[in-house]
């Protein structure tokens, strides 16, 4: 009898999993609450430069290859030892091997006040709708103060924050109220950036876009009344209008047993081969494992080609490897990290900027049809590996 | 039913001017292509296996860092292209000494050295 | 009397330690001991700029075997 593989979640980590072994002739089965995929960063875009949210919404019937079944279906429950999977509808799946790609779960209760901020004006995380409601506002701000903030240091695509001050400040002075409008961004960090060397980087970008920068300012409560965000640290400040991205927690079903999380949430994975601790028939690929790297959706398509070739029999071990892109006007940088190697120097250029225009372009193509791009995407990952460019790029 | 009104879109699309001309054109385009034997090396390209080579070739870390300084690299390229039409004076070990004292001249001799230093090394 | 709250960052290079002390200063209440545990080397001048943000109290930083320990007492909420 052929394999049942589940596939829960059609993310990139769900999509990229189940079309590339669907090559291979096993019996795959994607869950996926949602009709359709969002490309997530196009979030960025539609908040605060008003593109239209149609542009990064695809059915998700399209992005699975004719050979994949889909059920459109909300997983309520999976339980490892019984190799099962409940609905919330209370339809069960059973199957010989699972991979869970569920992605993070938004917690905005997490902070008092957010959940009204987040109705009120929107934001660039929990979903297009949110994010053309930000627009809505942002596009008739012309003077105040924007804050641009974050309620935990752990979020996915840790440069987020910093693509959404560039674009915001971008807008604004393309409608000329950059004088009268001040950006603030706000960041749980030390520095600009997690990482020392990509703060150096991005630091005099931020300054010459006239973002004012505040470290050290995790979002601790908002008072949507009077305006007013808190931080843990003890500061405050007053908003006209704001966005903070949520707390990130381990997607929000039963997982069984309960020890196969972490305190967030996390699904414990071994970080080079992303099996469930304990289990050699369930896997947790993308931002709803706690595997030590950024959220990213680079590092989920590539967990999931990792997956898969575990799956067809071969040794292959996951490097934790990064490659979150912050962009400027025509410029973009990358952030480049590994499990063994800290981010890298990379310096902002017009050819990585076009580098980033060619990812985007070749999003949908890249999870319908992964192995197609896998040996670009290879060449074009060994090329920048930090042990190469170690130096900077 | 989706499918016809995705037809209908198509059809739509066909009754508008700029898009009517423009598939003249690509046809015209293709039948150039097609005459000059073009068209079929433009198929062997795309091809999986092409694809793989041609990306080997160009995703190389050296190609990565060649093209992200291409704007820099031209600059100094078309700066020194200029200097090719102005007429050069013939320069001694002495004159060498001498024009060493301009910053200018010491820095590119220090960026030789690492330009020989790269050329060296592995 | 506080509580006392040991978080093991040991092996996480940065952003992680830090982020491990953020989630835990969230939940700690006024008087309790944070104990942390940390092996990346940029941990160190963090915590000192963290400390001088927050004005929590440092009672205890040292360095044993390429692990730093720190003892830190909330007193800033
Ligand atoms: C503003 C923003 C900008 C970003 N920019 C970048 C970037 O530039 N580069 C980059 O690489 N990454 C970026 N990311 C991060 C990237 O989008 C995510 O890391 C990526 O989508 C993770 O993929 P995933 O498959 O793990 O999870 P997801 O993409 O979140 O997919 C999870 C899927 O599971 C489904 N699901 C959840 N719960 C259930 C349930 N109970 N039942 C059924 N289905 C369920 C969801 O509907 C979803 O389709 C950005 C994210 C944001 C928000």
């Amino acid at each position: 009898m052929t394999e049942r593989i589940l596939v829960l979640g059609a993310g990139p980590g769900g999509l990229v999993s189940a079309n590339l072994l669907a090559l291979h002739g096993y019996d795959v089965t994607v869950v996926e609450k949602s009709e359709y995929h969002l490309f997530q960063p196009g979030m960025l875009w539609i908040a605060f430069q008003g593109h239209p949210p149609e542009k990064y919404m695809r059915p998700v019937k399209d992005l699975v290859k004719p050979t994949v079944n889909l059920v459109q279906g909300k997983v309520a429950e999976v339980n490892l030892a019984e190799r099962t999977v409940t609905l919330e509808d209370g339809r069960r799946l059973d199957y010989d091997r699972v991979i869970i790609a569920l992605g993070a779960h938004l917690d905005y209760d997490a902070v008092p006040g957010h959940s009204s901020l987040v109705e009120e004006f929107g934001d660039y995380f929990r979903g297009a709708d949110y994010a053309a409601r930000f627009w809505s506002h942002f596009k008739a701000m012309s003077r105040g103060t924007l804050v641009i903030a974050a309620a935990d240091p752990l979020y996915k695509c840790p440069p987020a924050p910093l693509k959404a001050a560039f674009l915001a400040a971008e807008t604004l002075r393309r409608r000329g109220v950059k004088d009268s409008v001040s950006v603030v961004l706000a960041l749980p960090f030390i520095h600009e950036y997690p990482s020392e060397t990509v703060a150096e980087i991005v630091a005099p970008k931020l300054r010459e876009a006239g973002v004012e920068v505040k470290t050290m300012f995790t979002v601790d409560s908002i008072d949507a009344e009077n305006r007013v965000i808190y931080s843990l640290e003890g500061e405050s400040i007053t908003y006209d209008l704001a966005a903070v991205i949520p707390a990130h927690k381990g997607p929000a079903i039963r997982l069984l047993p309960e020890e196969a999380r972490d305190d967030d949430g996390f699904i414990k994975v071994d970080k080079y081969t992303l099996q469930i601790e304990g289990y050699d028939d369930a896997y947790a690929v993308g931002d709803c494992n706690n595997a030590p790297t950024s959220k990213t959706g680079v590092t989920a398509h590539l967990g999931a080609e990792v997956v898969v070739e575990r799956i067809l029999g071969f040794d292959s071990r996951f490097n934790g490897r990064t490659n979150c892109p912050i962009v400027t006007d025509g410029e973009a940088s990358f952030v480049i990290s590994t499990y063994d190697h800290p981010p890298i120097p990379v310096k902002f250029s017009i050819f990585k900027r076009l580098l980033e225009d060619a990812f985007i372009a070749s999003y949908w193509s890249s999870l319908r049809d992964p192995e197609k791009w896998s040996p670009i995407f290879r060449a074009y990952f060994e090329a920048t590996d930090p042990s190469r460019v170690g130096g900077g790029w | 039913m989706a499918e016809r009104d995705e037809l209908m879109e198509v059809i739509d699309k066909l009754g508008q001017p700029e898009v009517r001309e423009a598939l003249v054109k690509a046809v015209d385009l293709l039948a150039n292509l097609e005459r000059s034997g073009l068209l079929d090396l433009l198929i062997a390209l795309t091809d999986e296996d092409v694809v793989k080579r041609i990306v080997q070739l160009v995703m190389t870390t050296g190609t990565m860092k060649l093209a992200d300084n291409l704007p820099e690299l031209l600059d100094k390229l078309g700066a020194i292209a200029a200097t090719l039409a102005e007429p050069a004076e013939p320069l001694g070990i002495t004159g060498l000494l001498e024009s060493l004292k301009d910053p200018a001249v010491a820095r590119g001799l220090s960026r030789l050295v690492t330009v020989l230093r790269a050329l060296g090394g592995d | 009397m506080g509580e006392r709250i040991v978080v093991d960052a040991k092996g996480m290079a940065c952003p992680g330690p830090i982020t491990k002390l953020v989630k835990a200063y969230r939940k700690a209440k006024s008087g309790d001991i944070i104990e942390i545990y940390a092996t990346d080397p940029g941990f160190k001048p963090d915590l000192e700029a963290w400390i001088k943000r927050t004005g929590n109290e440092l009672v205890e930083i040292s360095e044993e075997g390429g692990v730093i320990k720190a003892v830190i007492k909330v007193t800033a909420k």
